[in-house]
């Protein structure tokens, strides 16, 4: 499951962000979209507290085989004990969809990454599909609900 | 009675104020959307047409055909609430269908009556009301899984709706999925399976809808059962019509139940 978990909190940059023609879908795409990339190397450079900055304090975050993660505190556990854990040295997003709908945006991807332990063992390599939903809170965009699943991950 | 008899009037004189010709045409259209007339819609449709959808974006008339090209006949559009304000050669129309206000501007163009603009705005829901409506849809689903009945499923899927399961090629489209689900039906049956919904966010015209679920599946070619439990998130969409369908659906899987 660990293999899986930081890839996961990660999320996607959109490719194609905006699904119709009006302005603001276009803002709230390139407003997530620069969120997702902050976060993102929150995640890279193993920052807790930037990357917690983009996540709502009733998040719920669905990760295979364990308890869903609900609120910010949990979180923030989770965040911790994965980021003293690993460095995400290789990272990549494909197949990205993402739906504007009133002040929330959904994101659909493929994430592929692999994770080195920072103390002891091999390089897990992990590959799998995200749903994102971001909320617009005051000027900010954060994460609401998160789920993954697997993919089989290709060989190293 | 005086005030009876003033209402009747009234409802008489505006009606009288629509000409026979674009009365024929409104109505004329309202249906075309509905029986997927393509033919129809595009006579009377300007070709400058512009419609902003529910959730703020936009559609060509270009646009507008290609989908319309792509839909199947359903039944008659339920229309109430319509007003009609004439201005000269232009109308403004209102009216409510199931869900939804429908706002669209009519200008005589060369003899013949069109649409240029029309806006689609949701009727939001409470989220009890809204919540109402998935519990229900869920249910359908639920009911049609455990028939194994792929048609009555696909009844809850738009068509360009997409299916991501752990450890499958996702399922893109509603000829992939009912595909997926006829092959998934043909090789195992539901004994059982139970999909419960935790909570619900609603999200403009869209409702992300969060849950866990159980099944016992049995092999049709022999072998053990298979339990399974995992997790989803649904993103239902808000139809022309009022109904709920599912645009996007996520699982993954617990890895067996006990």
């Amino acid at each position: 499951m660990k293999s899986i978990l930081a890839a996961a909190l990660v999320l996607a940059i959109p490719a194609c962000a905006d699904r119709g023609g009006s302005a603001s879908a276009a803002a709230d795409s390139a407003a997530v979209m620069s969120a997702v990339h902050d976060y993102r190397y929150a995640w890279m450079r193993g920052d807790t507290a930037a990357a917690l900055g983009f996540i709502s304090d009733d998040i719920r975050i669905l990760i295979p085989g364990l308890a869903d993660v609900n609120g910010k505190e949990a979180a923030r556990k989770l965040f911790v004990d994965e980021m003293a854990t690993y460095q995400i040295p290789s990272l990549t997003l494909t197949e990205q969809d993402l739906i504007v709908s009133g002040n929330h945006v959904i994101t659909v991807g493929i994430w592929e990454e692999t994770l080195v332990p920072k103390k002891e063992g091999a390089p897990i390599h992990a590959k799998g599909r995200f749903m994102t939903i971001w909320r617009k809170e005051g000027a900010e965009w954060r994460i609401v609900r998160y789920m993954l699943n697997d993919l089989e991950a290709p060989k190293p | 009675m005086h005030t009876l008899l003033f209402a009747v009037l009234a409802v008489t004189q505006a009606q009288t104020r629509v000409p026979p010709d674009l009365r024929k045409a409104m109505d004329q259209r309202i249906a075309a959307v509905a029986q997927a007339d393509v033919a129809t819609w595009d006579r009377l449709t300007a070709n400058n047409f512009v419609l902003i959808q529910p959730d703020g974006t936009t559609r060509t008339k270009a646009e507008r055909l290609v989908q319309l090209r792509a839909a199947q006949p359903g039944p008659a559009t339920v229309v109430t609430h319509e007003h009609v304000l004439m201005l000269g050669n232009t109308a403004v129309q209102r009216y409510q269908t199931p869900g939804t206000w429908v706002l669209t501007i009519w200008t005589m163009n060369r003899g013949t009556w069109q649409v240029t603009l029309a806006q689609a705005s949701p009727v939001v829901g409470d989220s009890a009301t809204v919540r109402q409506a998935i519990d229900a849809a869920a249910a359908r689903f639920t009911n049609a899984f455990k028939r194994g009945d792929a048609d009555s499923l696909m009844t809850l899927y738009t068509s360009n709706a997409v299916q991501l399961n752990p450890n499958f090629p996702a399922w893109e489209g509603a000829a992939a999925i009912k595909q997926a689900f006829a092959n998934f039906f043909n090789a195992m049956t539901v004994s059982d399976a139970s999909f419960t919904t935790h909570d619900i966010v609603i999200a403009g015209n869209k409702a992300i809808e969060r849950g866990s679920y159980a099944m016992r599946l049995k092999p049709k070619n022999g072998g053990a059962e298979i339990a399974d439990r995992g997790k989803y998130v649904t993103t239902w969409e808000r139809q022309p019509d009022g109904s709920w369908k599912i645009i996007r659906d996520i699982s993954n899987t617990d890895g067996g139940a006990p």
